[in-house]
């Protein structure tokens, strides 16, 4: 059998493996004995913790496209040179 | 004959030092993200919060400190604003955001030695530690907030401050003061 079909066919067998025992393999580690409470909060914090880096990240990525597009805006309404020397006013926030 | 392709055009959108200084603190933010997540997994844990045998935080003395902290957030708004404008307009209102920033971190550490006075310590409990924990990593990032604040300061006296330091240290301190509310509720209330 060829490589990648092997590790294929392994990786079918493993998922079924998986599939057959979810509690050996169950990822949260209050869902088995913690109170409602921990539960809850263990969801919680695990979203925080999966949305807040993306937030950051696309909330810099926006907040920069914004700033090129105004910058872009004011170039054209301003009839500036395009190329703005390194220090320029324009460089600043 | 081949026509010339012009260069493409490069914008600087920002200072190298307010890009930095985001990237810097998205990696912050989730260092505190991480300790408020462990906090609140354990506090949902416990029958009781805080531990009765364990002090009780001041909440209202340290309100009037949060208060201060956040004044010192807009006093230093209105110094970048007026740093824009005129230089030495500025001068005042950063005086008043270092000395704010500074009478929260005195405060914090005259809060710290009467708890540590009545029994709350860091191996005390885990109330005691997380408390210790969260608070002196906030404590920590406002001592170097403070002493940017201090270095653009002195900067601004001797006339050679410029937008793209200045903007870093605001970025810096805004942050300091933006994540205190959240632990300010989450710890003591």
């Amino acid at each position: 059998m060829a490589g990648p079909r092997r590790i294929l066919h392994r990786l079918t067998w493993l998922g079924l493996a998986m599939g057959a025992s979810p509690s050996v393999v169950l990822a949260c580690s209050v869902c088995q004995g913690g109170t409602a409470d921990n539960r809850i909060e263990f969801i919680l914090t695990t979203a925080l913790l999966t949305f807040l880096p993306l937030g950051l990240i696309g909330g810099v990525i926006f907040g920069l496209r914004r700033r090129y597009l105004s910058l872009a805006q004011q170039e054209t309404r301003d009839d500036v040179p395009r190329i703005p020397p390194r220090d320029s006013a324009s460089a600043t926030l | 004959m081949a026509k010339v392709q012009p260069l493409p055009v490069r914008y600087q959108i920002v200072p190298h030092g307010v890009m930095g200084m985001l990237i810097f603190v998205v990696t912050e933010a989730m260092l505190f993200a991480g300790l408020i997540s462990a906090f609140l997994i354990v506090k949902g844990a416990a029958s009781v919060w805080p531990p009765p045998d364990q002090p009780r935080l001041p909440a209202e003395a340290t309100a009037v400190n949060t208060a201060a902290l956040l004044l010192s957030g807009a006093v230093l708004f209105w110094a970048g604003r007026a740093f824009d404008r005129d230089r030495e307009a500025a001068k005042r209102p950063m005086a008043a955001a270092l000395a704010l920033g500074m009478f929260f971190v005195g405060f914090q550490g005259y809060e710290w030695v009467q708890l540590i006075g009545q029994g709350l310590t860091l191996t005390s409990s885990t109330h005691g530690g997380f408390f210790y924990l969260i608070v002196g990593t906030h404590g920590l990032h406002a001592v170097a907030a403070i002493a940017a604040l201090a270095w653009a300061f002195r900067g601004l006296l001797a006339g050679t401050l410029t937008y793209q330091q200045l903007a870093p240290v605001q970025i810096f301190w805004y942050f300091v003061v933006g994540v205190w509310p959240v632990l300010y509720m989450l710890v003591y209330l």
